[in-house]
C-alpha cells in the first residue's frame, strides 16, 4: 500500500468501514511509514480540535437582543 | 406529567417564552455566531428563530428537548440566511488536500505538532486558531464540518439541512477535515517557530 492509497482509505479507517483485506495492509503501512504515522496523528487531532471549538466560547448576550425577541413574541401572540 | 415550561411554550404563554428566551439565547447565539460571519446576522438568526419557534409551537411534540428543537430551528435559519446571500463562487479545496509523488508517497515530510497543540499555546489561543482555520475553509466544507463536528447533527440531519445526500456529507466532512489539518499545520508551525 502506498501513502496515496492509505490516504484514499482514511475516511473508511476512521469510520471503521475498512474492507477486511485492506485493514491489514493499512496497519502495516502505518507501522513502517513514519510520515503517514504523523499525518494520521494530525488528522486525528484535527477532528478532536474541531469538535472542541464550541467549548471555550464566550456566551455573552446583549440585553437589547433579549428585549427585542421578547417584544416580537409578545406582539406575535 | 409535562414540564410546566414545555406546557407554557406549547400553549403560547408569553411568560414561558420569555423564560425560554433568557435561558436559551446565550447558547443559540454562540451557535449562530459560529455559522454566520457577522454579529448582526447571528443576532438576526436567533431573533427569527424564536419567532419561527413561537409560530410553530404547536408542532413541538415534546419528543426532543426544547433546547434541541430550538437548536435545529436556529441552525436552519442561519443556513437560510447563507443561501439567501449572493455568494461569489467558492474557492477550490484541492490546494488544501494532501499531494503525492508519482510513486504514491506524500510530497512533503510532516512535522509532528507540539505533543498536544494545547501545550505550546494556551487553550483559549488554540480555540481562536482552530476557529480562524475553520473560517478559511471553502463555505460548503465549512458548513458540513460545523454541522457534524461542532453542532453534532447526524449525517442524515446535516444532509437534510444542507440539501445534499448523506454520502456527500460523509465525503465533504472528510475533505474538510483534511483541509483543516493543512490549515492548522501551517498555524501551529508558525506558532512553534515564534515561541
Amino acid at each position: 500500500m502506498t501513502c496515496r492509497e492509505l490516504s484514499d482509505f482514511l475516511r473508511e479507517y476512521f469510520s471503521d468501514e475498512l474492507p477486511p483485506g485492506v485493514s491489514t495492509e493499512f496497519e502495516m503501512h502505518i507501522e513502517h511509514c513514519g510520515n503517514c504515522g504523523v499525518f494520521l496523528a494530525q488528522y486525528r487531532e484535527t477532528i478532536a480540535l474541531g469538535k472542541s471549538v464550541g467549548q471555550h466560547e464566550a456566551l455573552d448576550v446583549p440585553e437589547e437582543l433579549i428585549t427585542a425577541i421578547v417584544q416580537s413574541i409578545r406582539s406575535a401572540g | 406529567m409535562e414540564d410546566p415550561l414545555v406546557q407554557g411554550v406549547r400553549s403560547g404563554d408569553p411568560a414561558a417564552f420569555e423564560t425560554l428566551i433568557r435561558q436559551q439565547t446565550p447558547r443559540l447565539l454562540a451557535v449562530a455566531r459560529r455559522i454566520l460571519k457577522t454579529e448582526d446576522d447571528a443576532r438576526e438568526a436567533v431573533h427569527q428563530g424564536f419567532i419561527s419557534a413561537f409560530k410553530s409551537r404547536a408542532q413541538f411534540e415534546g419528543q426532543s428537548q426544547l433546547s434541541t428543537w430550538l437548536h435545529r430551528i436556529v441552525v436552519n435559519k442561519a443556513l437560510d440566511m447563507i443561501r439567501a446571500r449572493q455568494r461569489r463562487p467558492e474557492d477550490s479545496i484541492e490546494d488544501l488536500l494532501p499531494r503525492f509523488l508519482p510513486n504514491g508517497s506524500h510530497n512533503q515530510r510532516f512535522i509532528t505538532w507540539p505533543s498536544n497543540a494545547e501545550e505550546a499555546i494556551d487553550r483559549e489561543r488554540t480555540g481562536a486558531i482552530v476557529h480562524e482555520a475553520i473560517d478559511e475553509l471553502p463555505e460548503s466544507f465549512r458548513l458540513v464540518l460545523l454541522l457534524r463536528d461542532i453542532e453534532e447533527l447526524s449525517t442524515e440531519e446535516a444532509a437534510q439541512a444542507i440539501g445534499i445526500t448523506p454520502n456527500a456529507v460523509k465525503l465533504r466532512l472528510h475533505r474538510a477535515r483534511l483541509a483543516l489539518r493543512t490549515l492548522l499545520s501551517e498555524r501551529f508551525q508558525l506558532q512553534g517557530a515564534a515561541s
